[in-house]
């Protein structure tokens, strides 16, 4: 009878097979915002007069989102350091308070949409926008997958089961929060 | 051990951002790829070649690993300098990322780029090539045994030469302003992509059936479907050498719209090439035949019917769960062991003291 | 099963956040500064200037890269590379309206109407009160 092997156990990589393959996702994630957001900046550095839209980005909504996501990166940052000390039950605690923020920053977008959608900047509108909603968009549905991660996780963890996710789901949260640093100067400040 | 497959993932990005762009041109109307309302087409083609190029290595890096594998084990020899074809494989991988506008050479870029483009596509060939002769060094002085997977390995060496030399005249900008959009592309993109996709699979699936499902596939079998396969192969892409170099351009759906093209002897070409598809089809079913046959019927493997010297070939056929029945091996050397001199057998097991 | 056993040391998770929060507000004063006194560079320098150092902060504290295994921070900065080779690549073909043997006739169109200002907003800009027109921003070459 033999023991199922352990990926960890015997990992060439001398890291966990789970953060290993959020660093992977995480790679291939730098590359997709990459492709996004240097198109965006080719396009933008031509000096296109629908460049003037960026003016109607609003900055104070901006602000707050990027408030809203720092303080939920702190937050998601206390839950491994719960978690490291095998508290599963603090660290689910503060995951759902980071699963609050993630909602909030998407309340927040919701009506900062609404509101651009009503002065009608669609995303067909001009190229402006729609780089603005193609970036902000895609980096909204990581917002939700990474929330919806983290309530999974953060259920196990309350049993104190698989502590290690804690860290995993954290690191691909700080890196939603890492893409909206830079999407916020890029398109609520550079105007 | 050389099965690696090429960083997945990292060059597809642009890619996942220039799909999410078009698919909302095409149906939220916005701006990216369309000049009229401010953006510019060819920024997708680099998106996607940016991908697209590094994708064929990765497609092309497995398969000559299982190349390698296949074809020392039936040389009965090491694999010729192990650590240059990891090298070698690890630099093309890195290459591959610099080559990809050779794909949009008349697209309208600028041409000091195509320049530059032109020098890294022909540098790329190289490892390759080292890659293959590899192979052949393998093979010398080796004690050949043709079964059916060295069949497929040495035809993958042979194609994809073709493959790769024709792919220097595409390489180079200036030649490549006459074949670009031409059959000579086709013919080309086959012979490599035939080899990489088609060879490397039939040589994975009759190297690796004992193993995975416990039954030996038929020899002869396999044998009439390899020449079935391989002889009419090249009926079908040769004369589309021929025809891209008398200027039979891509997607034609009616050929009496250029009468230049509408010839006999062409069109002969093509019959003949539609002919020797359908042969190579038809050869197909021979495979399936044998595949399904030998699931149901075939002979015992055992554990090692190769006599190969990688690890899994230690454990049961098909393996249980867990890979191994009981401990996991310890291994003792190196799994390219063959031939060793003073041993009686010509292969010494990784998991055998002495 | 994790690796690290004991809570590991470094700068307090607080004391980044904290630091975090100041960098934000210090780029949005960079910001009002640039735009009163006028001088894009220093909105652009102090908005992307603190991003970075903002995005150091989480990536090196908070994803605890500063005590990873390297070659993670060299995949990444790999992946980064793989992006500025990407634009400085195709920066000639694609920032230009024209090039050799090509030009984008939309675009020369619309530099020209801008130069002369008879250019025609298909989409004009609705005002929020607080600027004029498309007159100052986004100079072009």
């Amino acid at each position: 009878m033999s023991a199922t092997p352990i990926a960890t156990g015997r990992s060439a990589t001398g890291i966990g097979t789970g953060k290993l393959a959020v660093w992977w996702l995480l790679a291939s994630e730098i590359v997709i915002f990459g492709g996004v957001l240097v198109s965006y900046m080719l396009f933008r550095l031509s000096h296109g007069p629908w460049a003037a839209h960026s003016e109607a980005t609003n900055l104070y909504i901006g602000a707050t989102n990027t408030v809203v996501l720092l303080t939920s990166s702190f937050f998601a940052v206390t839950a491994h350091k719960y978690a490291e000390e095998g508290n599963g039950k603090e660290a689910a605690k503060w995951l759902w308070f980071t699963i609050g923020g993630a909602a909030l920053f998407l309340v927040f977008k919701s009506i900062e949409w609404s509101i651009e959608i009503g002065h009608g900047f669609t995303i067909s509108r001009n190229t402006f926008w729609s780089f603005y909603y193609t970036a902000a968009g895609i980096h909204a549905s990581h917002v939700i997958a990474g929330a919806l991660l983290m309530v999974w996780v953060a259920r196990s963890a309350a049993r104190g089961e698989h502590l290690h996710r804690v860290e995993n789901v954290g690191i691909y949260w700080h890196f939603v929060d890492l893409v909206w640093i830079f999407l916020f100067p890029l398109l609520y400040i550079a105007k | 051990m050389l099965r690696k497959s090429e960083l997945p993932g990292r060059e597809s990005g642009p890619l996942v951002a220039g799909a999410v762009m078009l698919l909302f041109d095409q149906n939220l109307g916005t701006a990216f790829f369309d000049p009229d309302k401010g953006g510019d087409p060819v920024l997708w083609q680099h998106l996607f070649w940016f991908f697209g190029h590094p994708e064929v290595y990765v497609v092309l890096l497995p398969t000559m690993g299982i190349c390698a594998e296949i074809i020392a084990v039936f040389s009965r020899k090491p694999l010729f300098a192990q650590k240059t074809i990891l090298y070698t494989a690890f630099g093309t991988g890195i290459i591959s990322f610099f080559v990809w506008a050779h794909h949009q050479f008349i697209s309208g870029i600028d041409p000091r780029m195509a320049h530059i483009f032109t020098i890294t596509t022909l540098i790329i060939s190289i490892p390759i090539a080292e890659m293959c002769f590899v192979y052949i060094a393998t093979l010398y002085g080796g004690r050949i045994m043709l079964t059916t997977p060295m069949l497929w390995a040495l035809a993958f060496v042979f194609e994809f030469l073709i493959g790769g030399v024709t792919g220097i005249f595409l390489g180079a900008s200036g030649a490549d302003i006459y074949f670009h959009d031409t059959y000579f592309v086709l013919a080309h993109f086959h012979y490599t992509f035939f080899p990489i996709a088609i060879i490397g699979f039939y040589a994975g699936v009759t190297y690796w059936f004992p193993k995975m499902s416990g039954k030996m596939m038929n020899e002869t079998l396999g044998k009439i479907h390899f020449w079935g396969t391989i002889i009419p192969f090249n009926g079908i892409f040769l004369p589309l050498f021929v025809l891209g170099l008398a200027g039979q351009h891509r997607r034609i759906y009616n050929y009496e719209h250029f009468p230049d093209l509408a010839t006999p002897d062409l069109q002969q070409l093509r019959v003949f090439a539609t002919y020797s598809l359908i042969v190579m089809l038809a050869f197909q079913l021979v495979f399936f035949f044998n595949f399904i046959k030998s699931l149901m019927s075939g002979k015992n493997a055992g554990k090692n019917p190769w006599d190969a010297n990688t690890l899994e070939w230690t454990t049961e056929s098909p393996p249980p769960h867990g890979n191994w029945p009981g401990d996991l091996p310890t291994v003792y050397r190196g799994p390219y062991e063959y031939s060793v001199p003073g041993r009686e057998s010509d292969f010494w097991p990784q998991d055998q003291k002495d | 099963m994790s690796e690290e056993h004991a809570a590991h040391e470094g700068p307090s998770y607080f004391k980044t956040y904290v630091t975090l929060m100041v960098l934000m507000f210090l780029s949005l004063i960079g910001a009002w500064i640039g735009k009163e006194v006028g001088i894009l560079a220093i909105t652009l320098v102090s908005a992307f200037g603190i991003a970075l150092v903002k995005a150091y902060l989480v990536a090196a504290r908070f994803m605890h890269l500063n005590i990873e295994k390297r070659y993670i921070v060299y995949m990444l900065t790999t992946c980064l590379a793989f992006m500025f080779l990407f634009y400085t690549a195709i920066v000639s073909d694609i920032q230009n309206d024209t090039g050799a043997n090509w030009t984008k006739p939309q675009w020369i169109e619309r530099e020209a109407a801008w130069a002369d200002g008879t250019w025609v907003d298909p989409n004009p800009v609705e005002h929020h009160g607080d600027e004029g027109g498309h007159g100052e921003e986004a100079e072009h070459h």
